[in-house]
């Protein structure tokens, strides 16, 4: 059984001031099927729809047309409680850019997720074990404005794995980072990815697509 | 291990703008203040009209003329002042059809007294025929005063024996009054005759110009009357005045009126308040409205994020409540304090500024309109929100993610 699947989905948006034009399609058509233990990659070039599609496949956004199956359940027919529930506890996503609170320290951010979790969840020593495992522990205390990109995004994927989703989706997660960053961010989604964490990331860069066990490319909304 | 708490998010959202959410929460201190303290003077004064209306005993006041403002400053306030007239107008008065009891007073200003640190009036009372005094006696005393001893209103320092100076006088305290939010707090009350007979014998006593033709052994200052509750206390008073004010050189105080006039001056007290304070109240529920409004659009990439974790919708609108209320709070709690800081501090000075008969209130009054205040000002954060809250329900945490990358 499929830990997630997109059943023809399909989001389309308005263009502004050009109302007499056709609307955009972004995600066109998609049908995915998702294993647990998959790692997947998807590539496209800019304006492919890939974040278009993550988002929707994170329950995000929702669809103009189309289903998304998570562990059997309709996301678009969730509660907007259970569905936060799910992005709480289930379905982590590590957004494009420098994802960060800024007004909580690393450590924090880390365990960001107990704020929505109520009594479930991991407790905190985990965000002290998840910085020890991402390199980042002597900077527990420090606040996000003083980390490099790099540092950022290693704490947004601490965050990500914080209360051991089932499905961990990101999102370019190694742009503007340089080689060695770079390396290291993608050996650390490798390793959640070994510990039974299922990833699915979208990329622009082809040998960062290589970490994939399954590899997708994006194309004007169309998965291929 | 300690969980991170939505609590902590919330102190530190604040904090990340300290300034603001100062100026946001001193708004909410300044509504609380005003209409704290606005409350608690109007309820002071309203004790103390009602009390006097209640124990004052007298319905007219007889004084020579021109001196009608002096007794009510004197009654009032306790604005010390000396005047006198003729007490065979009392005796004359006591024939009288509807004159149902008849007291005299005297009325001494005293310059200075070691005892106090406003000034003293000094009133004779007779102990035959007081029913204005007696009522507020607090210790009771069931012989006459002796010849050195005095009763003490209730902001004279100085307990049940002990002694205070007057006019050079050792006089010892042989009872208190209750606290009547009038002039009678701040005053010294003595045996008629004695009072006259110290004042004779005191320095001041050249400089009274007594009039002339004044009986040096009887002289009082007003004469205070209870009508027979059939007749008409308005009837009677210038009945009284038509026949005996030019032999007597008198004119007349009705109690009634002084209170009516105390109780127009409550009012219109009470009205600028309470609309000044309401105004402050609308002023901070828009203020923060405003504020809170535009800081969801500013941060509108951190409740993107913050759904990103697992808030839901209904969560995030309790995070900017919580916020707001958090505000409120604190500035609805500094506003109560400072204000009841600066009425205990300056309570005796509110009330002379005032000109008014004020009672401080006691402390069940002082906690159920601290709370009450409190509540409002706590209010004025989650109402300020709601503007907050419902741009937050149209915010697509997709969109926002896009303006994050």
């Amino acid at each position: 059984m499929s830990l997630l699947e997109a059943i023809s989905l399909g989001k389309e948006f308005k263009r502004r001031g050009q109302r007499s034009l056709a609307p955009l399609a972004a995600v066109d058509d998609v049908n995915l099927a998702v294993k647990p233990g998959d790692f997947i990659t998807i590539t496209g070039k800019s304006g492919s729809g890939k974040t278009t599609l993550l988002t929707l496949l994170a329950g995000l956004a929702s669809p103009t047309s189309g289903r998304v199956l998570f562990r059997g359940r309709n996301l678009r027919e969730l509660p907007d409680r259970e569905l936060s529930r799910l992005r709480n506890r289930e379905i982590s996503f590590i957004p494009q850019g420098m994802g960060l609170l800024g007004n909580l320290t690393v450590r924090d951010n880390v365990r960001a997720p107990q704020l929505f979790a109520g009594k479930d969840g991991a407790d905190s020593s985990r965000a002290d074990f998840l910085l020890e495992a991402v390199g980042l522990s002597e900077l527990a205390q420090e606040y996000p404005p003083s980390l490099s990109g790099g540092e950022m995004r290693r704490v947004a994927i601490a965050r990500a794995l914080f209360n051991q989703p089932a499905l961990l989706i990101a999102d370019e997660p190694t742009s503007d980072l340089d080689p060695a960053n770079t390396r290291l961010v993608m050996e650390l989604l490798r390793k959640a990815n070994q510990q039974d964490t299922t990833v699915l990331m979208v990329t622009h860069e082809q040998e960062i697509a290589l970490y994939g066990s399954v590899r997708l490319t994006m194309e004007s909304g169309k998965l291929a | 291990m300690n969980r991170l708490t939505r609590f902590q998010l919330i102190r530190c959202n604040l904090s990340r703008k300290p300034a603001r959410a100062c100026i946001l929460a001193g708004l909410v201190a300044l509504f609380a203040f005003t209409l704290f303290c606005g409350t608690i003077i109007g309820q002071g004064v309203s004790a103390g009209t009602r009390l006097m209306a209640e124990r004052l005993g007298a319905d007219v006041l007889f004084v020579p003329y021109g001196y009608e403002s002096e007794v009510q400053s004197s009654l009032l306030r306790g604005e010390p002042s000396s005047f006198f007239m003729d007490s065979a107008f009392a005796a004359e008065l006591r024939a009288e059809a509807g004159a149902e009891k008849v007291t005299t007073q005297l009325f001494i200003a005293t310059l200075k007294a070691a005892c106090c640190t406003l000034p003293v009036q000094l009133i004779g009372i007779d102990p035959q025929t007081d029913f204005v005094v007696r009522p507020w006696l607090a210790d009771a005393l069931r012989r006459p005063l002796a010849e050195n001893e005095v009763l003490a209103g209730s902001k004279i320092v100085g307990q049940v024996g002990d002694e205070i100076m007057l006019f050079g006088k050792k006089l010892t305290i042989a009872a208190r009054l209750d606290p009547t939010g009038m002039g009678f707090d701040t005053s010294v009350f003595m045996d008629i005759g004695r009072a006259r007979r110290l004042l004779l014998l005191s320095d001041l006593a050249p400089r009274l110009n007594l009039p002339e033709g004044l009986d040096r052994n009887t002289f009082v200052s007003s004469t205070l009357v209870k009508v027979d509750p059939a007749t008409d206390v308005r009837s009677f008073a210038n009945d009284i005045s038509q026949r005996y004010a030019i032999p007597y050189n008198l004119d007349f105080v009705m109690v009634a009126g002084m209170l009516s006039d105390i109780s127009a001056r409550l009012q219109a007290f009470s009205a600028f308040f309470y609309a000044f304070s309401g105004l402050l109240w609308v002023l901070a529920v828009i203020v923060l409205a405003l504020v809170f409004s535009a800081s969801v659009q500013e941060r509108k990439k951190e409740f993107g994020l913050l759904r990103l974790v697992g808030a839901s919708r209904a969560a995030l609108a309790r995070v900017v409540m919580q916020e707001a209320l958090l505000l409120g709070a604190a500035g609805a709690l500094l506003g109560v304090a400072a204000a009841g800081v600066l009425m205990a501090l300056f309570k005796t000075y509110i009330g002379v500024a005032l000109e008014l008969p004020s009672l401080s209130p006691g402390f069940a009054s002082l906690a159920l309109t601290g709370g009450g205040v409190f509540s409002l000002g706590l209010l004025a954060g989650p109402l300020a929100s709601l503007p907050a809250v419902r741009k937050l329900g149209r915010i697509d945490a997709y969109l926002a993610l896009r303006e994050e990358a």
